[in-house]
């Protein structure tokens, strides 16, 4: 037997109405997980999920390049390899605009202000500048 | 900031869309101009936010350029310049939102 309209909008204001306070919840629960991280100093290991979760997409660029640098020698990554080790490592980036876009120009905004430098002609590589 | 559809626009959707684009900017290079100050210690953030100034300026610039003198609808390839420009400054804008607060990434593209 289907359902009377007044039976299908309590229905409906039930769900909506839970819903709000599972956002309301969700939020409270948000800010406080955010000041309690805040309340920690220091930065997250280096092989956590989670390690570039409280930096900027930049920061967290010239930490991954400090990084294999130190290890790897002084070659350079590609926006795709840069992609890569941010999403793993827990950078947020939203769901509208694509890491590739986010991170492509972060790296054209540095390279800019000489925070790094391409690392060959085709512009495909970035890496840190060499220290003079 | 929603750039239309259709393949002729007319001179009215140009003067309308040239408003917007001008408000949003005036937003934007308010936002920045205030908090610049306050990011001169961030070296990152200073980059970021020079980098949305810029790209403000940009569009802008290109706003400037796009002619409005016209009678029958035009193709809206006259505002393809401009829409890149403006791409351009709402990615600037999401990356200073992303080192603020990741959380609003998705509002602020939609508001922009």
């Amino acid at each position: 037997m289907a359902e009377t309209p007044k039976r299908i909008r309590e229905r409906r204001e039930s769900t909506l109405s839970h819903l709000a306070g599972e956002y309301k919840d969700a939020l409270h629960y948000t800010g406080e997980l955010r000041r309690a991280i805040d309340s920690f100093s220091g930065p997250i290991p280096e092989d956590s999920p989670h390690r570039y979760l409280r930096q900027d997409v930049g920061d967290a660029i010239l930490a991954y390049l400090t990084r294999v640098g130190a290890s790897s020698g002084p070659k350079g990554k590609s926006i795709k390899d840069l992609v890569t080790e941010l999403e793993s490592g827990g950078c947020i980036f939203g769901v509208i605009k694509s890491p590739t876009e986010i991170v492509t120009k972060v790296v054209k905004a540095y390279v800019q202000s000489s925070r790094l430098e391409w690392q060959d002609r085709k512009q495909t590589l970035v890496g840190l500048p060499e220290k003079k | 900031m929603r750039f239309p559809d259709d393949q002729q626009i007319t001179a009215v959707e140009v003067i309308r869309v040239k408003g917007e684009i001008r408000a949003n900017c005036d937003l934007l290079l308010e936002y920045v101009h205030a908090v610049l100050p306050a990011a001169v210690a961030s070296p990152g953030r200073l980059i970021i936010l020079n980098q949305l100034r810029r790209d403000i300026f940009e569009v802008r610039s290109e706003c400037g350029k796009v002619s409005v003198n016209f009678l029958r609808p035009k193709n809206k390839r006259i505002l393809s310049r401009t829409r890149a420009a403006y791409e351009e400054m709402r990615l600037a804008a999401i990356v200073v939102c992303q080192q603020q607060e990741p959380a609003l990434m998705d509002s602020l593209t939609v508001a922009l």
